[in-house]
């Protein structure tokens, strides 16, 4: 494992590292249990969505629809366990306002999937589509109006902890050894890698690489569904106008950090994960020690831009 | 390729004449001179930045950062307000040109991929807009004649804003269709290394089309700012997707090579078009759509603009 760690993964251990000393020298109470496990309740949601976003990005393709996702199946939850029948079957309830939210963004992964891999639509586009009209989805399904609610049940996932850290921490990091296993030891996860390498000889060489498209996007809009309950457990309200927003660059963004090429063939699970928490500790680092929200987002534009253009330099 | 081609951006114009006679017939106040300056006053905006994307399209590149840049225009617009119009019209296509100037050092200087360069920018722009705002929106000076060119009308009908974009218009379609720095524009978009090996200044013209773009989103922002009285530095998230949806519906692919500015603005009306008819009908009362149900019927008209070219471009799209 540590033989083959990829040096483009070292260097963000590396700039990790150097944040997270110098936190612990100028930032008041950073090594402390609950600034952990607000930096983690925030970064899980990122990781979760990035870690899809880096298959989708892998197969040589991009999901703008996330946040989107994120919205119908935040939306959808609540709107189950608040049914009549959940209230009579609390159970079965639950079950229910899980099971079929995701169910639901597998569908919406699903019609990405098509449009692209069966129509040839470019995935910009076609991602674009429920971009626009999942948040209108999600609005019409709650009419507009911020459902609050109160669930234990439910918010576990958004508020329950596990040995001190939020319940969604350890939901993202199970999710980042899976997903890795599945791109290193699986035949799925090699078909990814070649049809994001190099599409024409995937066909050619037989690989069902609609199929794998599919598959990718569903996986995706799935883990996003998931994102989006958890930021409406965390709440005890879903607002529909609000959840997931702009989570689709931060995705993004998170997946480029930690290595993916927007041009496809690699898919750095671990990477992601990393991307996603350097670009939370910078963020907290420089609110932590008084630094405004808007020079926030001018440096993590520059960490985009040296990140990308690292990963240049080591290519050519 | 060619028939393909006029066939997809014919059916742009009949989309849109179909549903203005649509509207006339339908409603009274459809072809009123209150709904017409209205329409064309706030959709100037989209025309001018859907005129900068497609540029950018044709080079098969993209420019997410329209939408942050044009609001930090509009605040840097309001901040020279108190110096009339001839100050902060150029100072806030002054902010969209220095945006441009960023992509395209990024994207020609340093080879990032358009997709991630105009990202960083849309961020960077953003944070700009808020430091520079303070966080707040930025009123006008209401004593200079900053506001006439958003809130002024021609004869009472056409505003300033829409005459403007008509410039602009009129001045992406002569660069595309008669010089050669649109040629070369077209040709790298169609093949870039061949484009560069036929000695084509490629670099030159992939410079001139995000800097375009940045002027086009920099004159969007003055546009807001003079028209509704405010510098907004959170104004304009999602325009990008607006401008690249016009782009795409217009006909114009995204893989880049092709494309024409004035089926791309077409593409912008019709987008607005299906936002005022949805107006209209719910003001007649026969049908309720709250605004949920827009962005929902907007996407749908996406899908369907994207299922016919599809259906359309599918002989030419096999390279």
């Amino acid at each position: 494992m540590i033989r083959r760690l990829d040096p483009r993964l070292s260097g963000l251990l590396v700039a990790l590292a150097v944040l997270v000393v110098l936190n612990v020298a100028i930032t008041p109470n950073f090594l402390n249990l609950q600034t952990m496990a607000v930096n983690v309740s925030q970064v899980a949601t990122i990781a979760i969505v990035a870690l899809g976003m880096t298959l989708v990005i892998a197969s040589g393709g991009i999901d703008l629809s996330v946040g989107s996702v994120m919205a119908v199946a935040g939306a959808l939850a609540p709107i189950i366990f608040l049914s009549d029948w959940a209230l009579a079957n609390p159970g079965l309830g639950l079950v229910a306002s899980i099971v079929l939210p995701l169910l639901v963004a597998a569908v919406c992964g699903l019609f990405n999937g098509a449009l692209i891999a069966l129509l040839g639509v470019q995935p910009i586009i076609a991602t674009l589509i429920f971009f626009i009209s999942g948040r209108g989805i999600a609005q019409v399904l709650t009419n507009g109006n911020l459902q609050t609610f109160t669930n234990p049940d439910f918010t576990w996932i958004g508020t329950g902890r596990i040995l001190g850290l939020p319940v969604q921490g350890w939901i993202a990091l199970s999710l980042t050894v899976v997903l890795a296993l599945v791109v290193r030891r699986t035949i799925y996860g090699r078909y990814l890698l070649s049809v994001g390498g190099n599409e024409r000889a995937a066909v050619l060489s037989g690989v069902p690489v609609a199929r794998v498209k599919i598959a990718t996007y569903v996986i995706t809009a799935t883990l996003a569904g998931l994102a989006g309950m958890i930021v409406v457990a965390q709440n005890s309200a879903s607002d529909a106008a609000r959840i997931g927003q702009l989570m689709e660059l931060d995705a993004i963004a998170a997946a480029v950090v930690g290595g993916a090429a927007l041009s496809g063939g690699r898919a750095p699970i671990y990477g992601t994960l990393l991307g996603a928490v350097f670009i939370q500790l910078m963020g907290y680092t420089l609110i932590a020690n008084g630094i405004s929200d808007e020079m926030t987002l001018i440096v993590t534009a520059a960490i985009i831009a040296i990140a990308v253009w690292l990963q240049r330099g080591r290519r050519s | 390729m060619r028939a393909v081609l006029r066939e997809g951006h014919l059916a742009v114009w009949v989309a849109l004449v179909v549903l203005i006679l649509f509207g006339v017939v339908r409603y009274e106040n459809f072809a009123s001179a209150y709904n017409l300056s209205s329409f064309l006053g706030y959709n100037s905006m989209f025309v001018v930045i859907s005129v900068g994307m497609c540029l950018v399209i044709m080079t098969g590149g993209i420019d997410l950062s329209v939408g942050t840049v044009a609001a930090l225009a509009s605040v840097v617009a309001a901040m020279l307000s108190p110096h009339g119009l001839i100050v902060a019209l150029p100072g806030g296509m002054a902010a969209g040109l220095a945006a441009g100037m960023l992509n395209a050092a990024m994207i020609t200087g340093l080879r990032l991929p358009p997709f991630m360069a105009t990202l960083a920018t849309m961020l960077a722009a953003k944070g700009t807009a808020l430091w520079l705002a303070d966080n707040r929106t930025v009123p006008v000076d209401w004593a200079t004649d900053f506001t006439a060119l958003g809130m002024n009308k021609v004869a009472n009908l056409l505003p300033w804003t829409i005459l403007v974009a008509l410039i602009v218009v009129v001045a992406a379609w002569v660069i595309v269709a008669r010089t050669s720095l649109g040629r070369t524009v077209l040709a790298i978009g169609g093949n870039a290394e061949a484009a560069h090996l036929m000695g084509l200044k490629t670099g030159r013209a992939e410079v001139f089309v995000y800097i375009f773009s940045g002027a086009c989103a920099g004159l969007a922002g003055v546009f807001l700012a003079s028209g509704y009285g405010a510098g907004q530095p959170l104004e304009g998230a999602g325009w990008e997707l607006a401008a690249i949806a016009a782009v795409v519906v217009g006909g114009t692919l995204l893989t880049g090579g092709m494309g024409s500015v004035p089926a791309t603005v077409a593409g912008a009306l019709l987008f607005g078009l299906v936002f005022n008819l949805l107006n209209f009908e719910n003001g007649r009362g026969t049908i309720s759509l709250s605004a949920n149900w827009q962005s929902v019927i907007r996407g749908l008209f996406l899908l369907i603009v994207i299922l016919l070219q599809t259906r359309l471009a599918q002989p030419a799209a096999k390279t």
